[in-house]
């Protein structure tokens, strides 16, 4: 025990019967708890859709969109996009005899991978860090799809069409497609589909077939019209012309509106310059 | 030599404070609670830097939220691929069906010609434009026409050899039933030719996909949409720049009724207030108050 009280003994003051520091730890950690429900529903949640960034960029992946038909979409990871199965969900024999404590521990990666240490797998696997890409690439013998049609903050971004729900992994489809790919990959080990483009080219060559799955998507010709049209209409052009002379015009209302302001500018200095004027002249008057 | 006693140091506790088992000071007389109260501390920064971290992964994605915020009923949300391909989201202005930025001096401008190519991403509806089309982009549209084109490049010969079969069985049918030369002529197959580029599908390439696929374009249900293929129809010279550039042109000769401003037009309500100005100078000089 120490001769002297830290501090005076200020963190000694008891409140309720409790030293004041019990107080502060107990306030930190409320205010930890504030601060992180405050990041979360301001700085986090209000980005939904686009949290596929995130998640693309921990794992060393591209990122994707995925639009429907009709193009509502949503930002995802690149394994929620194209691969077809979830390898967290496999039954994996875990090396070693550690019992039921090695499941805590167990990165399903290294299942895979002969490259990841010990202690990487420990960081990835509470990091959360998501190896399905690589996974998927390996087991498809590096033949994976990538056309990346921007970049964003760094991380290459696919835009992915999919008409018929097969990426949503509760639909119909997904399941169907989980089952008839898995039955492939079980009759044909060296040309196995992970993917669901590479699944798509079997399907389009009839090497396999799935009936639950649409086979085509309609694109009808005046979307096709309005995509590209060939003539504008000159109504639209006419349009195009007069929002530019409306620009024109709000042009000249801004210089306008910019002389008003030289205007009271130079009255104001005008009255200081006869102000210093006259305070000059009765200055000499004086004399 | 006498004795000396000295007293162990006694710790007085003021009235109001206690003191407990983590007062134990086991370095240099700091005590334990200090050290559990730096772990809490450096507990909450790391909160911090956690979240601020993994909030600022979405920074390149943050112009979603903050365009929603600046949108006026005017603006619409843009999301913008520029020439090195880089993703960006604002808020542009929507008038007449044309986007111009906020920036007046940004001559780009995009027209929204595809309804049907305008995004939802979270409930909030965005164009998608890039510097090298004039128009809004609907991937859809892009992705059926390059798959139908390459489907109908590859298959010529087929195509040939089922375009005459038909005007064949249409011809002889026609001589038949005696039918006007008129009719005959119409019924002369279309051009069946590769589809290279843009400018052969607008000039025969439209009427032959069209003849192909009378109703709608198929395409397979999962795309990955690829730039680099699709270039090979892409409209040339259709720079958004360009665009504008043009447009301004255009706005002026619309413009012609309104007189271009004279040089006293401009300037002379300045000269007159600096007129008057060195009238009060010299006024307040030569007859200085009281003088």
């Amino acid at each position: 025990m120490t001769d002297v009280l830290f501090l005076g003994g200020f963190f000694n003051t008891t409140f309720i019967g409790l030293q004041l520091y019990y107080w502060a730890w107990g306030i930190i950690l409320v205010l930890a708890g504030i601060v992180c429900l405050l990041w979360y529903f301001i700085g986090w949640k209000p980005y939904g859709p686009l949290h596929g960034l995130y998640y693309a960029y921990k794992a060393g992946s591209n990122v994707a969109f995925i639009f429907d038909a009709n193009l509502i979409g949503e930002m995802v990871a690149e394994k929620d996009a194209k691969c077809i199965f979830d390898y967290s969900k496999w039954d994996y024999e875990i090396p070693g005899n550690m019992g039921k404590f090695a499941k805590w521990f167990f990165y399903y990666p290294t299942a895979f991978f002969d490259d990841i240490t010990p202690l990487q797998g420990l960081v990835y696997k509470f990091g959360k860090v998501n190896k399905d890409v690589e996974i998927a690439r390996l087991l498809q013998n590096g033949e994976w799809e990538r056309s990346p049609s921007a970049v964003c903050g760094g991380v290459p971004l696919d835009i992915v069409i999919d008409t018929d729900n097969w990426t949503l992994r509760k639909s119909p489809q997904h399941k169907a497609i989980e089952i008839v790919a898995q039955q492939w990959n079980d009759a044909n080990p060296n040309d196995q589909i992970h993917s669901y483009s590479k699944f798509q080219k079997k399907l389009t060559a009839g090497e396999i077939q799935c009936p639950e799955l649409k086979k085509i998507h309609e694109v009808t010709w005046t979307r096709v019209d309005t995509g590209f049209p060939m003539d504008l209409e000159e109504s639209d052009w006419a349009g195009k012309r007069r929002q530019m002379a409306e620009q024109e015009y709000n042009e000249d209302q801004i210089t306008k509106n910019r002389l008003a302001w030289y205007v009271l500018a130079g009255g104001v200095g005008l009255a200081i310059m006869v102000t210093v004027v006259r305070f000059v002249s009765f200055t000499m008057a004086m004399r | 030599m006498a004795t000396e006693l000295i007293a162990d140091p006694v710790l007085v506790v003021p009235e109001g404070m206690s003191i407990g088992p983590l007062d134990f000071a086991p370095v240099v007389g700091v005590p334990v609670w200090l050290y559990i109260s730096f772990f809490f501390i450096l507990f909450f920064i790391a909160i911090n830097l956690y979240w601020i971290l993994r909030i600022g992964k979405l920074g390149p994605v943050k112009g979603w939220g903050e365009s929603l915020k600046k949108m006026t009923q005017n603006d619409v949300q843009v999301w913008f691929i520029s020439r090195v391909q880089k993703l960006t989201i604002d808020c542009m202005t929507i008038k007449d069906n044309v986007l111009t930025s906020h920036d007046p001096a940004n001559i780009g401008m995009w027209h929204v010609n595809s309804s049907q190519g305008v995004i939802q991403v979270g409930g909030c509806k965005a164009v998608v434009v890039s510097e090298d089309f004039d128009q809004n982009r609907d991937f859809v549209t892009e992705i059926a026409l390059c798959h139908v084109c390459d489907e109908f490049n590859a298959n010529q010969e087929q195509l040939k050899e089922e375009v005459d079969k038909q005007y064949q069985e249409k011809l002889a049918d026609a001589k038949d039933l005696g039918l006007s030369e008129d009719f005959i002529e119409s019924i002369k197959p279309t051009i069946v030719k590769p589809i290279e580029n843009c400018e052969a599908y607008e000039m025969y390439g439209r009427k032959c996909l069209q003849a192909t696929n009378p109703d709608s374009l198929h395409i397979p249900p999962y795309n990955i949409y690829n730039p680099n293929r699709f270039r090979k129809y892409f409209p040339r010279g259709c720079s958004s720049m360009f665009f504008g550039g043009e447009l301004i042109h255009d706005a002026r000769k619309l413009n012609l009724r309104r007189k271009p401003k004279g040089f006293w037009e401009v300037h002379a309500f300045l000269m007159v207030a600096a007129g008057i100005s060195m009238i009060a100078l010299l006024v307040a000089w030569l007859f200085p108050m009281g003088a």
